[in-house]
Parts: structure tokens; C-alpha cells; sequence
């Protein structure tokens, strides 16, 4: 059965006087009669007190709710060819809508739910049911549905409106699982934004949550229920920032350290540099100073003096570079039996070969500590192979590699590959060297010491002599044999000879004294 | 943060005890807790409330304090926006459900509908949301919504368009009615990022910390309300721009600091040659001081010491380098060496 709905009309414009009033409502009532099954409708007069007269400024009616729908168009039509206020009230239900307005649009809402039924019952009968169902518990239970169908059949609603209407009252998430999903989504969605604004561009901090929270009422989430769910993501969010920071101030922290000790190695490396560069400088002041000769004058001993000073260099340390410089430009003079062969290198600078010769004698003799004794085949093996080879490379330095002990293993080398025999080898080598004449049936061909040649005219390998060799310091140079052949043995194994080309003298002057000795 | 809406957004609702033979402490207490219930819904906690109070029968029986005028209330009356109908019902709904009283509520929707209902039972009080919602104007209320959102965050949050969707799915709009009225209430620029984007470049006119306040900050709070970004996004890149001239000019002020210390070391340095110089030409001179061999007078002194470290080669090697050493020019080292020298002859006298 249709339920009735109670009107009341009343024109309300100040502006109208009382008799244009009338008129207004004359009409109203003309055109409300003019709609379909509306003759019967009873319109009672609403008077009022106007000007000490009663007027009539308005109608009483009562409709059963299905016309509503086509009066408020009626209403609606009036109002947008004359827009007079007008105060409309509806009792509908135990419901009092009063609508005062001059506008027609303010009819039209009212209009459009009065012609779907929902303001009516038995559709707002079933309606209200299911929003308070699903407004206590979120959602509509099974119960509640249950409960629902009976009403349903029982107000006579088809199963579709009953949908619809279950569908508005519980929402577009309409269970709790739903909604709390949608909710929870919608949370993370919202720390997702703000992570990604915290990495990348960062905004302005704001509070999310009052938006939350109105989500969660919108969608009959209980709020605690809500506020939890959002507990938990921000302590998650609150957990990555920390960690985060935490992080960045590891590696801050790292980063800083890694500079210091970079630094550190930086002023280790510069202060490194500082004090290389400070030898250097004085290493070429000492290249200067001994470009003129083995020791630096007064003038340049003073300037190296300041240097070191400077250039806060250690006396030890200065003289180390001082020998270093010296030995480059003049030859080491290392030595492993603690002889000084400084005398030597400066005889051997003035080329004064025959002194230089001596003193290779008297310091061979001092390595091998054998003060005036005779040298045998078993102490030359002591010679230190240092000691030999200072020797060897003062004598090649200073004679361009005329003389020397590598000359001399050259020649011996190259008698080796001619001769055969021990005794015509050691002639040859003998007379390779300049050492021995050619024999006769009058002289074996031994020459005397100071007829030996000390110039640079001499053969390879002349010098040094070997008189250290010799068993006697008589006037004749010969060698022991016996110790000639441990002395090149010895230098064999000291300074093994590589493969070099031999150095050219008189083979048949050799050949032709061997021939004759034999 | 919800401010007084002057009924042109909101909706104004009050309600009326008609339970007069009930104990008007209970429905005091049953209204405070309906003021607690609405006051807890979000946005509403700074929701002004006025309150009714009890008739003179009531009154009779009550202690002076509760009399009219005193602290017992009837009913009360609030105003909320409209977007917020539908939660205030189930509020009430919830709270009738608890009280079970007997109420007139009255829900006036400006300037034109007044909805009234006397009632005790919530599923009467569940037909007006309906009949309620019929009344709203959709477009209105998902627009001051949506601008309401953009007012605080400048751009839809994912929770703003949540909002918004349930919002447009319960007034009725379209998505392309809801997409229109979002684009409206955005304004010019599509997203925050663009918001700050000109919102920062527009900040690099200002060059000094000074100029960021007064007309120019006036001219640029405009700025922010026409492209509808929030205050508090604009304070931000206020703060944001001031701390970057504040760097610029600390940086600037460091680079200045940089060079002067730069030319102080360098300045320094060749002092520092200077003493070093004066102190090692000092100990050249006192290593071939002749106490005994002193000149007259002071120019005789000079000479004398002079002629003694020229004669002496290690000296004048040791002199020569120190003079290369520290790459004085000849005036520098003549000046020190005449100073040291004058000051040896001074002391030279005390012995």
C-alpha cells in the first residue's frame, strides 16, 4: 500500500502584495489540479494575516507518494518560469522536509529520489534496515542478509531492488575483508608516496593520518581497528627512514675516514716527495761539485754544507749520497776485504799506470792479507769477487776497456780456442799480453818488470800485471804458472766471461813463439 | 582544522532531548557523549558545539549550579561540512542505538532544506540519510572536497582519492564529472612536483636572504593560492630557497677566506724565507766572528765580515747556497744581511 505524503505550499516573497499573493496561489492550485488523477485531491487554503485581512498565501494537500514525483515536477516547472519564493513542506514518513527557494534546481534532487522510491515505503522501510545493519557491524553478516530476505519477501521487494538497496547500504567494499584490504592498500599507497619522496625530491613533512582516519570512517572501518593497521605501517616506514640514516651515516662516517687516511697517505706521500725531492737536489748539487774531479772543492764543500743543512739532510745520510754520486761518475770502489781503493781510482784517473799498477799489487796483496808472502794457487781463492771485479772495472773505466781483468780473460779465452795444449796456451797467453818475448835458445822470452809497457799503447789486457804472481820479486816478471792458472780459474768463477767478440792481436807473432818454444 | 563554515559548505544539525521524565543528568551525560562521539571523527575535533539546556521544571529539583545557566545540557547543535553527512548519521545512529532516547533532530542544509524528525528508533533515523543525500548538490560537495585536499596536500594523496572515490560513488558522479572537477580543483598544474617546479624557479629571482620577505614573499603567497599550493608547501620552499642563500653566501664568504688565507700562507711563507734566511747568514756570520779581530766602528765591522766569508771558500759556498736556497732578491738579502749584521756589531760591544 502507497504511502501518503502531507504537503504544504506557501508563497513567501515579501515583494508580492496580498491580492498578487492570491492570484499565485489560485494558479498553484489550477496547475496542481491539471495533473493526472489530481481532481480528487482535496487542497485546503493556508491563510494568513496580511495587512489586518486574512489571505489565503498558501494550500494543504495530501498524496499518496507516487504523485509526489510528478507534483515537485510540476512545482519544479513553475518555480523555473517564475521563480516566487515559495516554502514547500513535505511530511513524508514521520519525516519533515521543508524546501524554501525560488530556485527550480532546488526541487530537482528531491524529485529524482521521489521517483526512484527510495524515500518511501517499503523500499526506505528496508532500506534503513540494511544501513543499520551494515553501520553496526561494517558489513552485512550472513544473519543479517537472512534477516534481510525475510523482509524483503515480507514488504514485497523484488530480489534486484533488495541488491541494489544492499549494495548502497554497505558501500563499494561491502564486507569488512574489503574494506580493510582497500584501507590497507590505501595506507601503504600513501608511505609508498612518501618514501619515494623522501629518496628522491622531498616535500613538505605532513600529517596523513586525519585523511586516514576519515577513510576509515567513510568505509565503517572501526577506527582502532584502523589506526593499528596504520600503526604498524608508519613503524615500518619510521624503521626504513632510521635505517636509512643510519646507513648513510655508516657510510658518511666511512667515507670521512677513508678522506683522512687518504689525506694522511696524501701529506705521508707529499712529505715522501718533499724529502726525495730535497735529496734529489742535493744529489745533482753533488753531481756539480764532482764534475771537476773525485772531491769537491772548498767553495763547493761549503755550498753542499748549507744545502744539507737546508735542506735537513743527516750527515750520514748526505755522505751516502755524496760516495753514491762519486762512484757513479768515478767508479765504486767496494770492497769486501775493507781495502780503500781510493788511491787506486785517483792513480788510474791521471792515467798513471805504472803507480796504478803498484797499488793494485799492494791492495790485492792487502785482500788477500798476505803482507810480503808468497801468493800460492790456494789463497787466491780468497780474493773477495767484489774486490775483483772494483778492480777490473776501475782498469776498464779509465783504459776504455784496454786493461783489466776481463781483457785478460778475453785473450786467455781466445788462446783457448787456437791452442790446444796447456803449455803452448800458456805461452801464448803469456805473450798475448805483452807479458813475454818470443823464447830463444838464449832467454825464455821473460821480460823484466820495468820493461813491461805501461801506456795505453800496450797490448789488451797488459795491465794490471800479475807480479803478485810471481814466487820472487826478482828483476824478472814470470808468473807461477801454478797460480796464473788458479787467479783465472778464480776469475772464471767470479766474473764469468759472456760471449763477446775477442779481442785481435798478433797470432803469428803467438803462433811463431809457441812453434819456437816447443 | 575544520574552520566555521558559515553554513554555505556545511550543514547545520542539532538535536533536542524529548525525554521529559528522564533524569537530566542522563541525558547530559547522553549528550556529552555524543559531542565525544563527533568531536572524535576526523576533522571535526575543533567542531564548535552550542549546547541547549533544561527547562525551569527540570531545574526545580537541582542544585543552583545545574539550574539554567549552569553546566546540564538538553541538546546541542553543531555545523560540519556536507561531506561528512553521511559519517555524522551512523554517528548518531551508533549513539541513538546506546541512548535509546527519545530526540528532535533537526538537520538544516542552507539556504534551503530543513530536514526534522522526532524519534527514539535508529531505523527511523537511518531514512534520513537517503532522503538526506537526495538533497546535496554532488558537484558541490566532490569539488569543496577535492579542494579541501589540494588546500592540504597540493595534490590527491592515494588516501584523498580514496575519499574522493567513496564520496563520488555516494553522491552519484561520473568518473569523467569526478576527473573534470579533480582538474578544476588541481589548477594550472597537473602534479606537485610541477607545483614546486615553478613554485623554485620562480624563488630564483630572489638572490638575497632579505629580499625573501615582505612585497616579494606577498607576491609569491598570491602565487601559491592561484596555482593551489599549500601554505605549507610554500614555507617549505621559503626555507628551502633561504637555505640556499644562506649557503651561497657562507660558501662565498669561505671562498673569500680561502684566498685570504691562501695570501696570508703566502705571505707567511715569505717571511718565513726571510727569518730563515736572516738566522742562517746570522750563523755564517758568527761560525767566522773573530772576537779579536773587530772592526772599529760598525762599517768597519761589516766590511771585516763580510771580506772574512768571501775569503773563506767554504763560506761562501755555504753563503751562495743560502742565497739560492730561498730565492730572495739581492735588496732582501743586502736589507738582512745589514740588519744581521749591525745587530752582531751591537752585541759585539757587550763582550
Amino acid at each position: 500500500m502507497a504511502e501518503n505524503v502531507a504537503c504544504l505550499i506557501k508563497v513567501v516573497d515579501p515583494q508580492l502584495k496580498s491580492d498578487e499573493v492570491v492570484t499565485e496561489v489560485r494558479y498553484l492550485i489550477e496547475d496542481l489540479r491539471d495533473l493526472d488523477d489530481m481532481s480528487q485531491v482535496r487542497f485546503e487554503p493556508y491563510s494568513e494575516i496580511r495587512d489586518v485581512a486574512e489571505i489565503q498565501v498558501g494550500i494543504r494537500f495530501e498524496v499518496d507518494a507516487e504523485r509526489l514525483g510528478s507534483i515537485l515536477r510540476r512545482l519544479r516547472d513553475r518555480l523555473y518560469y517564475k521563480p516566487i519564493p515559495t516554502r514547500f513542506l513535505f511530511q513524508i514518513s514521520d519525516i519533515q522536509l521543508q524546501i524554501e527557494t525560488h530556485k527550480a534546481g532546488d526541487l530537482t534532487g528531491l524529485m529524482l529520489a521521489a521517483r526512484s522510491g527510495l524515500l518511501f515505503s517499503p523500499v526506505s522501510d528496508y532500506l534503513a534496515e540494511a544501513e543499520t545493519y551494515s553501520r553496526t557491524q561494517g558489513e552485512l553478516s550472513p544473519t543479517e542478509l537472512d534477516n534481510l530476505s525475510l523482509l524483503r519477501q515480507r514488504l514485497d521487494i523484488s530480489e534486484e531492488v533488495a541488491k541494489l538497496l544492499n549494495a548502497r547500504a554497505a558501500g563499494p567494499y561491502p564486507t569488512q575483508a574489503e574494506k580493510q584490504r582497500h584501507f590497507d592498500e590505501t595506507v601503504r599507497a600513501e608511505f609508498s608516496r612518501l618514501r619515494s619522496h623522501h629518496d628522491g625530491q622531498p616535500i613538505a613533512p605532513k600529517d596523513i593520518w586525519p585523511v586516514l582516519q576519515e577513510l576509515a570512517e567513510n568505509l565503517g572501518l572501526p577506527t582502532p581497528e584502523a589506526e593499528a593497521l596504520y600503526q604498524q605501517h608508519l613503524q615500518r616506514y619510521r624503521d626504513d627512514i632510521r635505517l636509512k640514516a643510519e646507513q648513510q651515516a655508516l657510510k658518511a662516517a666511512e667515507d670521512a675516514r677513508l678522506a683522512g687516511e687518504a689525506k694522511a697517505e696524501g701529506d705521508r706521500q707529499q712529505q715522501a716527495q718533499q724529502t726525495q725531492a730535497h735529496r734529489d737536489q742535493y744529489r745533482t748539487l753533488c753531481h756539480q761539485a764532482l764534475a771537476k774531479g773525485l772531491y769537491p772543492s772548498e767553495f763547493d764543500q761549503g755550498r753542499l754544507d748549507q744545502a744539507r743543512r737546508l735542506r735537513g739532510i743527516a750527515p750520514v745520510d748526505a755522505v751516502s749520497i755524496e760516495t753514491a754520486v762519486r762512484d757513479e761518475l768515478y767508479g765504486s770502489i767496494d770492497s769486501a776485504a775493507g781495502v780503500n781503493y781510493n788511491r787506486l781510482r785517483g792513480l788510474l784517473m791521471q792515467q798513471a799506470w805504472q803507480a796504478a799498477d803498484l797499488e793494485t799489487e799492494t791492495a790485492i796483496l792487502k785482500a788477500l792479507n798476505q803482507d810480503m808472502q808468497p801468493v800460492t794457487a790456494a789463497t787466491v781463492q780468497r780474493l773477495p769477487a767484489v774486490d775483483l771485479a772494483t778492480i777490473d772495472a776501475l782498469w776498464q773505466r779509465y783504459s776504455n776497456g784496454r786493461f783489466g781483468f776481463k781483457a785478460q780473460q778475453q785473450v786467455y779465452r781466445s788462446q783457448q780456442q787456437i791452442l790446444q795444449d796447456d803449455p803452448q796456451r800458456w805461452l801464448g797467453f803469456q805473450q798475448g799480453l805483452g807479458w813475454r818475448d818470443q823464447p830463444s835458445w838464449l832467454s825464455r822470452g821473460f821480460r823484466p818488470y820495468h820493461n813491461l809497457d805501461f801506456s795505453l799503447a800496450a797490448p789488451p789486457g797488459h795491465l794490471p800485471t800479475w807480479r803478485w804472481c810471481c814466487p820472487s820479486l826478482s828483476h824478472r816478471y814470470s808468473p807461477s804458472l801454478e797460480v796464473v792458472e788458479a787467479v783465472l780459474a778464480h776469475l772464471n768463477t767470479c766474473m764469468p766471461l759472456e760471449a763477446v767478440s775477442i779481442p785481435t792481436f798478433d797470432q803469428t807473432l803467438v803462433v811463431g813463439g809457441v812453434a819456437s818454444a816447443s | 582544522m575544520v574552520e566555521n563554515l558559515g553554513l554555505t559548505n556545511g550543514f547545520k544539525l542539532s538535536i533536542k532531548s524529548l525525554e521529559s521524565g528522564l533524569d537530566p543528568k542522563v541525558i547530559h551525560a547522553a549528550v556529552q557523549v555524543l559531542r565525544s562521539s563527533i568531536s572524535a571523527l576526523s576533522e571535526l575535533e575543533q567542531t564548535p558545539f552550542s549546547f541547549s539546556y533544561g527547562s525551569q521544571r527540570h531545574a526545580d529539583n537541582l542544585p543552583a549550579a545545574q539550574t539554567p545557566g549552569g553546566t546540564l545540557y538538553t541538546g546541542l547543535q553543531f555545523e560540519v561540512p556536507l561531506d561528512k553527512l553521511t559519517v555524522v548519521l551512523r554517528c548518531l545512529g551508533d549513539w541513538l542505538e546506546r541512548t535509546k532516547q527519545k530526540n528532535l533532530y533537526a538537520i538544516e542544509i542552507p539556504p534551503t532544506y530543513t530536514l526534522t524528525l522526532q524519534t527514539d528508533q535508529v531505523k527511523e533515523l537511518a531514512q534520513l540519510l537517503p532522503l538526506a543525500e537526495t538533497l546535496l548538490p554532488p558537484q558541490e560537495i566532490y569539488l569543496a572536497k577535492a579542494e579541501t585536499y589540494i588546500a592540504a596536500f597540493g595534490d590527491f594523496t592515494p588516501a584523498a582519492r580514496a575519499n574522493l572515490a567513496i564520496i563520488c560513488h555516494r553522491v552519484g558522479l561520473s568518473v569523467e564529472e569526478a576527473n573534470d572537477l579533480n582538474a578544476q580543483s588541481m589548477g594550472p598544474f597537473k602534479t606537485l612536483a610541477e607545483k614546486y617546479q615553478h613554485f623554485r624557479k620562480e624563488l630564483l629571482v630572489c638572490k638575497q636572504e632579505s629580499a625573501l620577505d615582505g612585497d616579494f614573499w606577498q607576491v609569491m603567497q598570491d602565487k601559491a593560492v592561484t596555482m593551489s599550493l599549500p601554505e605549507a608547501d610554500a614555507q617549505f620552499l621559503k626555507a628551502e630557497r633561504l637555505q640556499t642563500l644562506r649557503t651561497e653566501v657562507s660558501q662565498a664568504l669561505h671562498r673569500a677566506e680561502s684566498a685570504d688565507a691562501v695570501e696570508r700562507q703566502r705571505h707567511r711563507e715569505q717571511q718565513q724565507r726571510l727569518i730563515n734566511y736572516r738566522q742562517t747568514f746570522a750563523e755564517l756570520a758568527i761560525d767566522t766572528l773573530n772576537l779579536d779581530d773587530l772592526g772599529p766602528d760598525a762599517a768597519a765591522f761589516h766590511q771585516g765580515t763580510m771580506a772574512k766569508l768571501s775569503a773563506a771558500e767554504f763560506n761562501r759556498g755555504r753563503l751562495t747556497q743560502a742565497r739560492e736556497f730561498y730565492h730572495l732578491s739581492q735588496t732582501e738579502v743586502d736589507a738582512l744581511e745589514q740588519a744581521v749584521l749591525c745587530e752582531l756589531y751591537l752585541l759585539s760591544g757587550l763582550l
